[in-house]
């Protein structure tokens, strides 16, 4: 077997003082793709990261090609053969498929620094031609696709002679149909001899086209496998590996009436969706990225655009698309991206508290700041904020605590239905069995929950119900009673019933 | 005691409310050391008959600005109102219904702002510029080029009023201005203001509508303009073609010396009364030096700057 | 085809023909051959300006003190000139002091992290009162006659300033185009975030585009000066900053590193056309702002219009 290319070792890297890394050693080979996996916070892009020179690690060494390497920045990395393709590309869409594959390059320059436009042309459509890319190198970026925008991205690590290519979540933003010409590309990489790293969390996929794979779980290396027919399990058994039952608290409840039901809804990423929700039951809703999850809690929301289907609140149908609309009726909605959509980190936990329940707090037009006082200081203490004091910027906080303000924002209106999108992503141990323990003593009290969540652990271990999709459609629902996590692994994974055919 | 004031400075906004506090002492104990005729009665009068009207558009503007957004088109929309009214006024309008008109012309340039900025979504900067240089122009048509004179003496007297010593105008803007600390105060729109600025997709997640708030600030700015060029018409009695221009970037120096950040939510009403009454005495001041107006603006230039500086913060 | 004809610089370009079509219908005194020379020595001076702010703004900057520096610049070169400096000379020394300036306003938005617009405002009143300072806000003019008939003379029959405006926007737009340091400025431009990231030193790229920009207008500034005999300390250039960005942006440059210096110059020339032909149809002159304001107002639309559009399908 030949020597890795890329191997790191002992690698150690905290934030805030809470370590994230925990000593994890990685390799990959020649002409070998390397799967990585872990559930969300397992540490997989803080790793890729510190390899790229995008931070700096407390401990441990990388070995590129067997000497040791620290990268100042991800161009130097790239110089020396280690490129990263992220989720979110790194182009310019104002400049043409040919300036971002070759943009300040030595080569494509003479002395007077003139670029010379007929060479990079000229390379540039052979490097596309050889990765089997039909595309004009004058167009520029933002006209283009996804995919396309994705081809580009490895031309530019071509070009550059990478000898590791790192790939994170590659098929997250493909349609379907492209995922199979997009593993084409990767498998030609492949027997040129480059280096695959494969970031994903789709199964089927790293099934497919990994050799091996690497699991982290928690910061730490949950070992190596190698790929082959059925060994999918194994991977998924060491990526969640902690006992469930412990760790999340779940009650048997009796549910009320139909709290929220959706019929046959469409909208920008979601096609004919249909979902039924009761008063104390929690759905897990569990999808990959991209799989319609949080397109289905906007459009019930109002916040993006519905173009058919119904939604009833309690038999009263929710009838515009606006937030408002969903707000009176009684629905509250816990976004995934805390920071850009949850709180706004420069106001205090007050004005975070009361964001959306403002008029309630009026009394001829003038905010009653006594009673806000009183019943922001209720929710913080209800739900364990930790802080110096109401008036504290949200920014101090820590991510669980924040989380917890946003919870505090909704149930402050008092919902019957509370949408929780990734409720405890970025946030610590401590504060998710919190969050658990909130879950299930809302819907003790009666609250329809709508948990929507890519972890599987943690949709298993909160749901009464959970429903799986995929695609931007239902793929899948069960009563939570024994459903292994491979089905909704797979459920997650699959192709709607073979609708491939377009 | 302290311990209150060292959080207060820590508070975003409030460094330079504290900083234009002390200037500000300074300056107008240097001033009244220095020049004879700045401690007076009447000096003061002017001062502040010259900084009513500033301090009028100055509010609503610094609310647009806590919102992310600018309105460069204030002196245009004063100069269309000034006009208009004075026309009205010699076309022998009674002046309750000259003031209505007026005010209503100032709402409508208004919306038209607040039509470009809230509906089509451009960009405040560009929209502004280009209704600034449109409604100027409407200012030379309406004028023909000739200065609009001979107003009734009820009208233009109305400068001249005093309440205890102190002008009118200068008392309508106060009230303007305690009108607006309360409502970004004690109301939910302080708050919701606040919240699309710094962050308006969160505050969208939370049900606030960022278009609404931002087209009635629009048209709020217009209707504040429109009574602020009638207290400046009063005071000139007369108007031409070029009125109040260049107002826009007055009342922008004045609010952002008071700590309003132009990329918005920051910054309170505090600092941007400050603000003003930083400039205008600085300018009063300097007038009695007998330093002309572009001295005064360096002067004011170099406050800008060393105020509107931001040290890069550590990152993580 | 289809292509070409979306962009916003042919949008304007033949809005500006038709414009020009209308005028030379409407007024006798349009299309003759002395007012086209008047009106392409109009647009000279603004012409090259707009090439110095066309890339400050594809940069995502915004540059409100231009006036200011045209006013610092011209005095500067004006009174050398007239103290018997050789010509050539003194439009370096204005065009240097144009580049300091500019110099000066990208450091403070770079390294102190002031907004550009805020930073040039307050240097457009700094830099003003400077120069008012120096000079205690005299005209300067009186040039001598060797000098202004240089830039008075004329080539082809147009303006000498016109086809200098012309040589400058050739060498911006290759530079633009061509050189490895103008793909830069675009890709600084559509993201400067994504370009630190390449390695490439965005602040540096965005201070040498102020840089330019400065040059552009420390020759416009002569040239003003050539041509109109004056230079007022404290009045001239005072509305340059606004007229040329709004050419600008009509010509479809846009704060993210869209449209081209053509565009910005097809821009100027509108505006120009406007201005030109109104007061030649005799249309009172009143109605020549508010026109020139609608019409403005109309391109940026359509600019943030197309800008938005195409966004999309990112």
């Amino acid at each position: 077997m030949s020597e890795p290319v890329l191997q790191t070792k002992g690698i150690e890297k905290s934030f805030f003082g809470v370590q994230v890394l925990k000593g994890i050693d990685f390799e990959v080979r020649r002409g070998e793709i390397m799967g990585l996996v872990g559930e969300n916070g397992a540490g997989k892009s803080t790793l890729m990261k510190i390899i790229t020179g995008l931070y700096t690690n407390d401990g441990g060494t990388i070995l590129f090609e067997g000497n040791p390497v620290v990268f100042p920045d991800p161009s130097k990395a790239r110089d020396v053969g280690i490129s990263i393709i992220h989720q979110e590309f790194n182009l310019f869409s104002q400049l043409s498929v040919a300036e971002n594959i070759f943009l300040d390059r030595k080569d494509y320059r003479n002395r007077y620094g003139i670029v010379d436009w007929k060479k990079m042309y000229g390379d540039a459509e052979r490097i596309l031609r050889e990765l089997g890319a039909d595309l004009d190198v004058r167009t520029l970026v933002r006209q283009l696709s996804v995919r396309e925008q994705q081809l580009v991205e490895i031309a530019k690590a071509v070009s550059a002679n990478a000898k590791v290519l790192i790939m994170d979540e590659p098929s997250a933003a493909l349609p379907d149909n492209e995922v199979q010409k997009m593993f084409h590309v990767v498998r030609m990489l492949k027997d040129r001899g480059v280096a695959i790293v494969y970031i994903s969390h789709r199964m089927k996929e790293i099934e497919e086209i990994c050799d091996r794979v690497s699991v982290l779980r928690d910061g730490r290396n949950e070992g190596v496998v190698e790929m082959s027919k059925g060994k999918v399990d194994d991977v998924i058994s060491m990526m969640i590996g902690r006992e469930i039952s412990d760790y999340y608290p779940h009650s048997r409840r009796s549910f009320g009436q139909v709290v929220l039901r959706v019929e046959g809804v469409s909208g920008q990423g979601l096609e004919e969706t249909s979902l039924e929700i009761k008063s104390g039951e929690v759905v897990g809703l569990y999808g990959l990225a991209g799989s319609g999850t949080t397109d289905f809690a906007e459009i019930v929301m109002g916040l993006s655009r519905r173009s058919a289907g119904k939604v009833f609140y309690k038999e009263a149908e929710v009838k515009r698309d606006s937030i408002k609309a969903a707000m009176s009726a009684g629905i509250a909605y816990v976004p995934p991206d805390r920071r850009k959509e949850g709180i706004i980190v420069m106001m205090d936990i007050t004005q975070n508290t009361v964001m959306a329940n403002l008029r309630a707090y009026e009394k001829a037009g003038v905010l009653q700041n006594k009673k806000i006082y009183e019943k922001v200081e209720e929710h913080v203490e209800n739900l364990q904020i930790k802080c110096a004091g109401q008036s504290q910027q949200v920014l101090r906080l820590s991510g669980g605590n924040q989380q917890k303000v946003v919870l505090a924002k909704w149930l402050d209106r008092n919902p019957g239905l509370l949408i929780l999108n990734e409720p405890t992503r970025g946030v610590d141990v401590g504060a998710k069995s919190e969050i658990y323990r909130m879950i299930d003593k809302l819907a003790n009290e009666g609250l329809g929950i709508l948990m929507i969540s890519s972890e599987v652990p943690e949709v298993l271990g909160v749901s009464d119900r959970v429903v799986v999709m995929c695609r931007g459609r239902v793929t899948g629902e069960y009563v939570n009673e024994g459903i292994g996590q491979d089905v909704l692994l797979k459920a997650a994974s699959s192709n709607a019933g073979g609708e491939e055919n377009e | 005691m302290r311990k209150f004031l060292a959080d207060y400075i820590k508070k975003d906004g409030n460094r330079n409310v504290v900083l234009l506090i002390v200037y500000l002492v300074i300056q107008t104990a240097a001033f009244s050391i220095l020049l004879p005729n700045f401690m007076t009665v009447s000096n003061f009068q002017n001062l502040m008959r010259q900084s009513a009207e500033l301090g009028m558009v100055s509010i609503p503007l610094a609310i647009v600005l806590m919102t992310g957004n600018i309105d460069l088109s204030i002196g245009s929309v004063m100069g269309v109102c000034a006009i208009s009214m004075a026309r009205m006024l010699r076309a022998g309008l009674p002046i309750p219904a000259a003031v209505l008109f007026t005010v209503c012309i100032g709402a409508l340039a208004g919306s038209l702002n607040g039509f470009c900025v809230a509906k089509l979504h451009l960009d405040g900067l560009v929209a502004t510029i280009g209704t600034q240089v449109m409604l100027r122009g409407f200012c030379y048509i309406l004028t023909g080029g000739r200065s609009v004179s001979g107003l009734p003496s009820e009208f233009t007297r109305v400068s001249k009023m005093y309440v205890l010593g102190v002008p009118i105008s200068f008392l309508l803007m106060l009230a303007i201005f305690a009108v607006a600390i309360f409502v970004m105060q004690k109301t939910r729109i302080g708050i919701q203001v606040h919240a699309v600025g710094y962050n308006a997709r969160a505050s969208r997640f939370s049900g606030i509508e960022a278009d609404k708030i931002k087209f009635r600030l629009f048209v709020m700015s217009g209707c504040v303009a429109a009574i602020a060029s009638m207290f400046m018409l009063m005071r000139f009695a007369s108007a031409e073609s070029e009125f109040a221009n260049g107002y826009d970037t007055d009342t922008l120096v004045a609010i952002l010396l008071g700590g309003i950040n132009i990329a918005g939510g920051s910054g309170n009403m505090l600092g941007a009364f400050l603000g003003l009454i930083t400039v205008a005495i600085l300018k009063n001041g300097l007038n009695h030096i007998g330093m002309t107006a572009t001295y005064q603006q360096f002067i004011v230039g170099l406050l800008i700057v060393i105020s509107a500086v931001r040290l890069p913060k550590k990152r993580d | 085809m289809n292509k070409i004809l979306k962009r916003q610089e042919t949008l304007i370009a033949i809005f500006s023909l038709l414009v020009f079509a209308v005028f030379s219908v409407c007024s006798d005194n349009f299309f003759t051959a002395t007012n086209i020379r008047l009106l392409f020595q109009q647009y000279a001076v603004n012409g090259i300006c707009v090439l110095g702010v066309g890339i400050v703004v594809i940069l995502g900057g915004i540059d409100l003190s231009a006036g200011s520096i045209l006013a610092i610049s011209g005095a500067l070169g004006g009174t050398l000139v007239k103290m018997g400096v050789p010509t050539i000379l003194s439009i370096l020394a204005s065009v240097l002091t144009g580049m300091f300036l500019g110099l000066v306003n990208g450091t403070i938005i770079t390294k102190l992290h002031v907004p550009a617009i805020i930073a040039t405002i307050a240097t457009n009143y700094v830099f003003r009162g400077i120069l008012v300072i120096i000079t205690g806000g005299f005209w300067v003019n009186n040039f001598p006659k060797s000098f202004t008939s240089m830039v008075t003379g004329r080539f082809l029959g147009l303006s000498n300033v016109f086809w200098m405006a012309m040589v400058f926007l050739a060498v911006l737009t290759f530079v633009l185009h061509y050189t490895n340091f103008g793909r830069k400025i675009y890709a600084v431009g559509t993201s400067a975030e994504t370009a630190e990231k390449c390695g490439i030193n965005a602040d540096r790229i965005y201070i040498l585009g102020f840089v330019i920009c400065g040059a552009m207008i420390g020759y416009a500034a002569m040239m003003y000066a050539g041509l109109y005999g004056a230079i007022s300390t404290s009045g001239t250039g005072a509305s340059l900053g606004t007229t040329v960005l709004a050419a600008a942006l009509a010509g479809g440059i846009n704060f993210n590193g869209r449209g081209t210096l053509i565009g910005g110059t097809i821009g100027m020339f509108l505006i120009t056309i406007i201005n030109n032909g109104l007061i030649q149809m005799r249309v009172s002159e009143y109605w020549i702002n508010a026109v020139t304001g609608a019409i403005i107002l109309l391109a940026l639309i359509l600019n943030a219009m197309n800008a938005k559009n195409a966004g999309r399908d990112m």
